[in-house]
């Protein structure tokens, strides 16, 4: 059985990862901070914030150790990401009473540059790559090499 | 918090961001020049976090005080991240985008910091 080298990540993923976590950082920061301050303020927003933290905190960890439960985590938490951005985005634009304070994912992130919108996006691009699955050990190398 | 002093910290990061990203672009590693003055950028937010401090202890309040700290805190801790990944034997472009990144991220919060005080 072939054991899998954790080698650093290469190429835009290094960039990506780092972005995750600033991302992790900034939102877990402030989240931790309004739900020890001022929860009841707007508990659904700070919790959303924690939430979205936990995800890119998961990610940034799973983009900086590739294996293949990285990768098959990374998808997910990314899915689940965007499926976050912009089902806030929408409730925070539709319903503004939903959310007393704004949350990460308000209003697709346009606090953040909506960069919680194109994030995710730019992720699973990354992942999807063929080259990158290999990287993960996710896909098998395109040329075997014979192993002991 | 001095405000001209605050701008002049925030336009020498976004000058180091605008650099990252010529470097990036342009597939070249963070260079010895660039790193050098990534370092300046940090003297520069160390010396600040210090007088305001200082100035906190002798009797400021800023209206959010753990707020305030943790975009201090930010401001410091960022660079060094930068300036490590940039001195990596195996450093390429995709590390200049990254400083580039973190630059511009610790522009914004030296806003911040001037907008708590």
């Amino acid at each position: 059985m072939s054991s899998t080298t954790r080698r650093p990540v290469q190429g835009a993923g290094r960039l990506i990862a780092a972005i995750y976590a600033l991302f992790a950082l900034s939102a877990g920061a402030r989240a931790l901070f309004q739900i020890a301050t001022k929860f009841s303020h707007a508990p659904l927003a700070y919790a959303l914030s924690a939430i979205a933290a936990v995800i890119y905190l998961l990610a940034a960890i799973c983009f900086t150790f590739p294996s293949a439960g990285a990768w098959r985590t990374a998808v997910v938490a990314l899915c689940i990401e965007f499926i976050g951005v912009v089902g806030v985005g929408l409730l925070s634009v539709l319903d503004t009473s939903l959310f007393k304070d704004a949350s990460v994912w308000s209003k697709f992130g346009v606090g953040y540059g909506f960069v919680p919108l194109v994030l995710p996006l730019i992720g699973l691009w990354w992942l999807t790559r063929p080259a990158t699955r290999v990287a993960f050990g996710e896909a098998p190398a395109p040329q075997e090499h014979s192993s002991g | 918090m001095n405000a001209i002093v605050a701008l002049a910290i925030f336009v020498f990061l976004l000058a180091l961001s605008v650099w990252g990203l010529v470097l990036a672009v342009t597939r070249r590693p963070p260079d010895r020049t660039y790193l050098a003055a990534v370092a300046i950028g940090e003297v520069e937010l160390v010396l600040q976090a210090l007088v305001a401090l200082v100035v906190i202890a002798g009797g400021h309040r800023p209206p959010s005080m753990g707020e305030y700290l943790g975009y201090l805190a930010a401001t410091v801790i960022l660079l060094p991240y930068g300036i490590v990944r940039g001195r990596s034997p195996h450093a390429n472009h995709w590390d200049s985008a990254v400083i580039a990144v973190v630059t511009f991220a610790v522009a914004v919060a030296v806003l911040r910091l001037l907008a708590l005080w």
